[in-house]
């Protein structure tokens, strides 16, 4: 088990090299820089090339980004003149984490609440409305779904905050909903499929035989048998998290990572472009080695393998 | 001998997307306190769904068009589904045929036996793991105590089913219900599990029924055969009656095919043909079709049972008075010789 | 005994069975193609979106040929004009806005109408959705074309040969994957600059890991299964058994797998207009016109909501279709 670990984080140290190269290459390939103003006295752009270290060959530029990256220094920002990348970047991972983790536990906590009933009461009204949910939550692109929450809920309504992050947690409500129906309708399919397949298989039968209620079968037997698998799904759903919440973090104007990179994409700030990418990457790959090594806790049947390997 | 199951007259449909299958097509049997009941037949002709319809663990979109399922004197048609849990691993229990899918992969094998002890009994967690150790070395795992925490995939094929059996008797049900409890198994296996499920009727006094595609299975553990077709039964006896002196054109078939000792034969038999389609069942005997032995009078009326002594009868026109003598096959009639041989000497 | 009918003197008589009736096979024998698509017709919510999807591509075609009005024409006196259909005078599809008849209020000529009104360049937004869907359509479909290829000529490739060059292809897809797929996607539109073409190559650039994972275990499936085997002995070239027994084989798994691309397609295209990256102006597409509606969200949310209703069903109806097929063709596997 300790060599497998120690195995995946070698290969996600690898990742994270590779996807830092290869970013770097392609920000070079970009035409031009924010200094390409034609008006910018000669000088004082030797100035802001020496002072960016654009001023010497790639291949030194490259060697100096990836000692920095090892050293969690991602250089300084275009945009906002002296602000170091990795300062921009932590200060503002807070609320994207909030967001995240509330989006991923309401997502995942009312997705197999939703998807265990539904498979329970298969081809009943429940069925039917959690298969709506579920189909919605693919279908309606989480940008139109913050948009639209936010224009009837906080600006028609007025229940909630229309946007900004002052208002402490209520100003995370809509954020937070906006996000987690990805995750929720993700769930709540998955949790179904795995449910009605668990509901039918032979153990069931024998738990049914043995004298369990339907409800003591699915608390005893179902429900843990098919919430195992959903550990699987956490990876890709962290995915449409931090994609989600580029836009939604935008249209609630909320200073997060996500409102950051959108920005600066909009303003070719491509040092902090280029340390974001290599957050998410870095992120993304911890989310799925912490899953993968979750897993084999809880299914026995791969901890106790892994044992005896 | 006091009966302890009786089933009369069920009749069971299934509502599909082609149509309605009538699965079970009028169906009497009865079982003694403590004897063991083999139902054979081929794959769809009903053994399991009249096993479940016992149980009350029919699927959805089956419904009971007539009869009653009596155990112990109570209707199990008629009860409520609290009653039903209550019944279930508790009076009647039932073993399943692939023991690699019938245990629950994630719970520890000590609380899946320990779990009908605590469902139907005021035990305590102690006490019922106390119990699943007893039963489980019962049913022969060794080092019980030591194995309550082991997980099912820890265990081989056949000891997994010694632990479904185990959940199975742990509360000394009336009725076992053994469906094909070996047919997934190896045949060094198979044997293994049969003498156990002898073994442990005796000492807890169960009466069992047991469902197997294969005569041969039977003729070691059954006192009783019933032999089902296309969702009915056609010829029932007592294993030497249904062995030595069978009736029913299709358990000839059956016998026929069973590869035995004594005779020196080429190939091994088959029925031709296959079972009918239950989703309209051909008129008169459905077995006619595939019967070399058919009458004008199977493909247009069904055959009522004709009784051959007190527990023997078949569904065949063979044994009308009208009908002519016909000359069964080889096999058969060798076994009617060794037959007439014991009736001879009584 | 309860026979009650008299038997007849001849019933006795062996009977006539035909040597075919025993061999019969009494349920009717359906081919694997047929079966699914009987499973398929059954599916409302897929029959529905199939022809959902038929109308909106009738509809996104017929804009090449004529629209309401021109989608690109500003007019800026036309500016904002709510929607109104005629003189039908239906609720919020009547001209008014806040109780003033907009269209009045602008000197709009009799016999003009924006059915879906006009945004902030005075353009009319029916014809502007039609053209966007139509847009939004061809990148998705091509876009799905581009990963269709890559991603079977992959995972086809990858699991044929296995090996070492299987284990390296799964690391190259296991790193790609370890990136969000929106971020290359915009690290592509950086290098290349925002346009059709660009926004097609770095959507399928991306999209392709799906498809060639789940071709890649389908072909370790088949590989050693009897008939590929078989000719494998006879001696056909690796190609020709990829063409013409590995490729129907896998078709079922291609066709489902390309219905769920294409809304994913979709939504890339609308999620990178929508953050300012995506088509230039003054391209129409449905993620352009979900960012011009956003902005005019607190005036003019009609001009969001349209586009938002139009990309919604497209999706729903992709999504539907999909999850019909994959039910029809594979039943028991519902991931």
């Amino acid at each position: 088990m300790i060599k497998y670990i120690l195995k995946r984080i070698g290969f996600l140290i690898l990742t994270l090299f590779l996807v830092a190269s290869i970013t770097f290459f392609l920000m070079k390939l970009l035409p031009g820089t924010p200094f390409n103003n034609p008006k910018l006295p000669a000088d004082q752009l030797a100035q802001l090339k020496a002072q960016y270290g654009l001023d010497k060959p790639a291949w030194q530029q490259y060697l100096n980004y990836l000692w920095g990256v090892v050293h969690g220094d991602f250089g300084t920002s275009y945009q906002f003149t002296g602000q170091k990348v990795s300062y921009l970047i932590s200060s503002r991972v807070g609320p994207s984490l909030q967001l995240g983790a509330q989006a991923m536990v309401v997502g995942t906590l009312l997705g197999i609440l939703l998807g265990a009933v539904a498979a329970i009461r298969k081809n009943s009204w429940v069925d039917a409305v959690a298969t709506i949910f579920a189909i919605l939550g693919r279908s309606i692109p989480n940008f139109v779904f913050a948009a639209l929450l936010q224009y009837f809920v906080a600006f028609k309504w007025g229940v909630l905050p229309v946007a900004l992050w002052e208002d402490g947690f209520s100003s995370s409500v809509l954020p937070t909903i906006a996000l987690a129906m990805a995750p929720l309708a993700n769930t709540a399919r998955f949790m179904r499929t795995e449910m009605v397949d668990v509901l039918s298989s032979d153990y069931i039968e024998l738990a049914r035989s043995k004298g369990d209620s339907r409800w003591q079968v699915v608390a005893r037997h179902a429900l843990r048998n098919s919430m195992i698998p959903v550990v699987t799904i956490i990876g890709p759903m962290a995915v449409d998290l931090m994609i989600g919440s580029m836009v939604v973090e935008n249209i609630f104007a909320i200073p997060g990572i996500g409102e950051q990179f959108v920005k600066s994409i909009t303003t070719n700030d491509y040092p902090v472009i280029m340390g974001l990418t290599v957050m998410y990457c870095f992120m993304l790959t911890v989310v799925i080695l912490i899953v993968d090594i979750l897993y084999g806790f809880i299914d026995p049947r791969i901890r106790l393998s892994g044992e005896a390997n | 001998m006091e009966e302890i199951l009786a089933v009369k007259d069920l009749a069971i449909d299934f509502a599909t997307y082609a149509g309605v299958v009538h699965a079970i097509r009028h169906v009497d049997f009865h079982l003694n306190k403590g004897e063991t009941l083999a139902i054979v037949g081929e794959s769809g002709s009903g053994k399991s769904v009249t096993m479940r319809t016992v149980m009350g663990l029919l699927a959805n979109n089956a419904s009971v068009v007539s009869g009653t399922v009596q155990l112990a004197g109570e209707d199990v048609l008629a009860k409520s589904e609290k009653a039903l849990n209550e019944m279930r691993g508790n009076e009647v229990a039932m073993i399943f045929q692939d023991p690699m899918t019938s245990l629950d992969p994630t719970m520890p094998i000590g609380k899946q036996v320990a779990e009908p002890l605590l469902l139907h009994t005021k035990t305590t967690k102690a006490e019922a793991l106390k119990e699943a150790v007893r039963v489980l070395t019962l049913v022969g795992i060794t080092d019980a105590q030591s194995r309550l925490k082991d997980y099912p995939h820890q265990f081989s094929g056949g000891q997994r089913q010694r632990i479904v059996i185990a959940i199975a008797i742990i509360n000394h049900p009336q009725v076992l219900i053994a469906d094909e409890p070996t047919t997934a198994l190896d045949v060094t296996v198979q044997a293994q599990i049969i003498s156990l499920l002898k073994a442990i009727q005796k000492k807890i006094d169960t009466a069992i029924i047991f469902i197997t595609h294969d005569l041969g299975v039977v003729a070691g553990i059954a006192d009783r055969v019933a032999v089902m077709y296309a969702g009915k039964i056609v010829e029932y006896g007592t294993v030497d009656e249904i062995f030595y002196n069978p009736m029913h054109p299709y358990t000839w078939g059956l016998l026929e095919a069973m590869p035995t000792l004594s005779t020196v034969r080429q190939r091994l038999f088959a029925i031709p043909g296959t079972p009918p389609d239950l989703l309209n069942p051909p008129q008169g005997d459905a077995f006619a079709p595939r019967n070399p032995y058919a009458m004008k009078i199977d493909q247009e009326q069904e055959p009522p049972f004709f009784p051959v002594s007190k527990t023997h009868a078949a569904a065949t026109w063979l044994l009308h008075p009208d009908a002519p003598a016909v000359e069964p096959p080889e096999e058969i009639k060798r076994r009617k010789q060794l037959w007439a041989q014991k009736e001879a000497k009584r | 005994m309860a026979d009650t009918k008299p038997i007849a003197p001849d019933a006795f008589a062996p009977a006539q069975v035909a040597e075919t009736a025993k061999e019969q096979i009494a349920a009717p024998n359906l081919t694997f193609s047929q079966d699914a698509l009987r499973r398929l017709k059954q599916n409302k919510a897929a029959v529905i979106s199939f022809w959902l999807l038929v109308l909106i591509f009738a509809a996104a075609l017929l804009s090449l040929v004529v629209t309401p009005h021109d989608p690109n024409a500003q007019n800026l006196n036309y500016t904002y004009l709510p929607p109104k259909w005629g003189n039908l005078h239906v609720p919020f599809f009547d001209g008014y806005q806040n109780g003033i008849d907009m269209y009045a209020h602008n000197q709009v000529p009799k016999g003009t109408y924006f059915l879906l009104g006009t945004d902030y360049l005075g353009r009319d937004l029916l014809s502007r959705i039609l053209v966007g869907t139509r847009i939004s359509l061809f990148i998705g479909v091509i876009a799905t074309l581009f990963d269709l290829v890559i991603g079977v000529g992959y995972g086809i490739i990858s699991g044929w040969n296995g090996g070492w060059v299987d284990t390296l292809m799964q690391r190259v897809i296991e790193i790609i994957s370890s990136v969000p797929n929106l971020v290359v996607v915009i690290l592509m539109l950086l290098v290349f600059k925002p346009g059709l073409t660009s926004i097609i190559v770095a959507i399928a650039v991306t999209s392709w890991i799906t498809m060639a994972r789940l071709i890649r275990a389908q072909t370790l499936k088949l590989k050693d299964q009897e008939f590929v085997l078989a000719a494998r002995t006879l001696g056909e070239s690796s190609v020709k058994i990829a063409v013409k027994h590995l490729v129907p084989n896998l078709s079922s798994t291609i066709i489902i797998q390309t219905m769920f691309t294409i809304p994913t397609a979709i939504f890339f295209e609308a999620f990178l207009s929508y953050i300012g990256i995506g088509l230039p102006a003054p391209t129409a597409s449905l993620g352009t016109l979900l960012n011009d509606g956003q902005k005019a969200l607190q005036t003019q949310p009609y001009l969001l909501i349209y586009p938002a209703i139009v990309i919604v069903v497209l999706m729903l109806a992709f999504n539907l279709l999909a999850d019909g097929l994959r039910d029809a063709f594979d039943p028991k596997s519902a991931h």
